[in-house]
Order: C-alpha cells, then structure tokens, then sequence
C-alpha cells in the first residue's frame, strides 16, 4: 500500500458518496416519499463534505510531518458544526426535511469507509507486495 | 435540565473522541517519523480511525440537539 493507493482510496470514497448522491436526487424527484429522501439528501450531503474534510485533512496532517512543518488541528469541530447544522436546518424546515432521513444520511460516510475498506484492503495489500517484489 | 442533558453528552462523547483521536495521531506521528516511507498505509489507517472514533461524537451533538 502506498501514498498512490491512498489517493485511489480516496477517490474511490469520493466516487461512491457521489454515486449515492445522484441515486438519493433521483429519489427525491421521482417519487412520493420527498420528505424523507430530501432529508436523506442533506445529510448525505454533509456526510460528504465531512468525508472530503476529514480526506483533506489528513493527507496535508501527514504531509506536514513527513515534512517536518507545522499543522494546527484536524477539522473536528468543523465536522461536528456540519452535523449540527443538519440537525438545525431539520427542525427550522420540518415540513422539507425529515429528521430520521437526515440522521441516516449523517452515517453514511461510516458505511462507505467500512465497506470500502472491506473489499479493496486485501486487494491493495496484495498489490503493494507485488510491487515491493518487483522492487517498485 | 435539557440543556445540561446536552452538555454533558456532548462533552463526554468530546472527551472520548479526543483521546481516541490523540492515541491515533501519537501512532501515525511515530510511524511516519520512523519510516516515512509507510506514509500511505498509515493514512489508511489513520482514515478510518479517525472516522470510527468521530462517529459517537457526531451522533451526541445530533442528540444533544434533539433534546435541547
């Protein structure tokens, strides 16, 4: 696994939330149950920027100590302001968006990085060590 | 009574995700420093450790601000 297995990682992470986004738009126009995939929608949507903050953080975090420069936090508190503002925005526009939809939009980064990291771990692992090998 | 219910979820969910979170920032230092050749598994790693650890305290400010 190396810093380029990261980066399809990443993209890979990226790809897939944008591809539930789309599906989640898709839903929220074409069928009857707009409240809820509109509330799904939104917490996708901040579980995406969550996902890309935390992404952006971490590669400039390890790029500083690689570096020897200095680096102040990791976005948490940004993260937490975003989950909260689902939540702020469910219960000023209640009749939009619905809360339990929001809730589960909000885990959806979790599952993502879980299953990703299921499928493509092996197959990376076993990539790396081909490589190092091969001696690349 | 709600807003203290809220403070303290918040603040004991904080308190757990921080030393989580430093537990996994103190490996990731060192293991970079050691062999910074490793940087990529390590930011995998570190990735998802740090999405797992920031769950619970996502979900206690989502609480906190239902029962406020």
């Amino acid at each position: 696994m190396s810093d380029k297995s990261f980066q399809r990682m990443i993209n890979r992470q990226k790809k897939w939330m944008l591809y539930y986004l789309a599906l989640l738009t898709l839903a929220a126009l074409f069928t009857s149950y707009h409240s809820f995939f509109t509330g799904l929608l939104l917490g996708t949507a901040l579980s995406y920027y969550n996902l890309w903050l935390l992404q952006r953080k971490i590669q400039k975090f390890t790029y500083a100590i690689q570096n020897n420069q200095k680096m102040f936090g990791l976005g948490t508190f940004s993260r937490f302001a975003s989950a909260g503002l689902a939540v702020l925005i469910g219960y000023e526009l209640e009749a939009y968006f619905d809360m339990t939809g929001i809730l589960i939009g909000l885990a959806t980064m979790f599952v993502v990085i879980i299953i990703d990291f299921a499928i493509y771990a092996k197959q990376e692992d076993d990539r790396w060590k081909r490589g190092e090998r091969n001696g690349a | 009574m709600g807003a203290l219910a809220a403070a303290i979820a918040v603040g004991l969910a904080a308190l757990g995700a921080s030393i989580g979170n430093s537990l996994i920032v103190k490996g990731t230092v060192e293991g970079i420093s050691r062999q910074p050749e490793l940087r990529g598994p390590l930011q995998t790693v570190m990735l998802i450790g740090i999405a797992l650890v920031e769950a619970i305290p996502i979900f206690a400010v989502v609480i906190a601000f239902m029962v406020m």
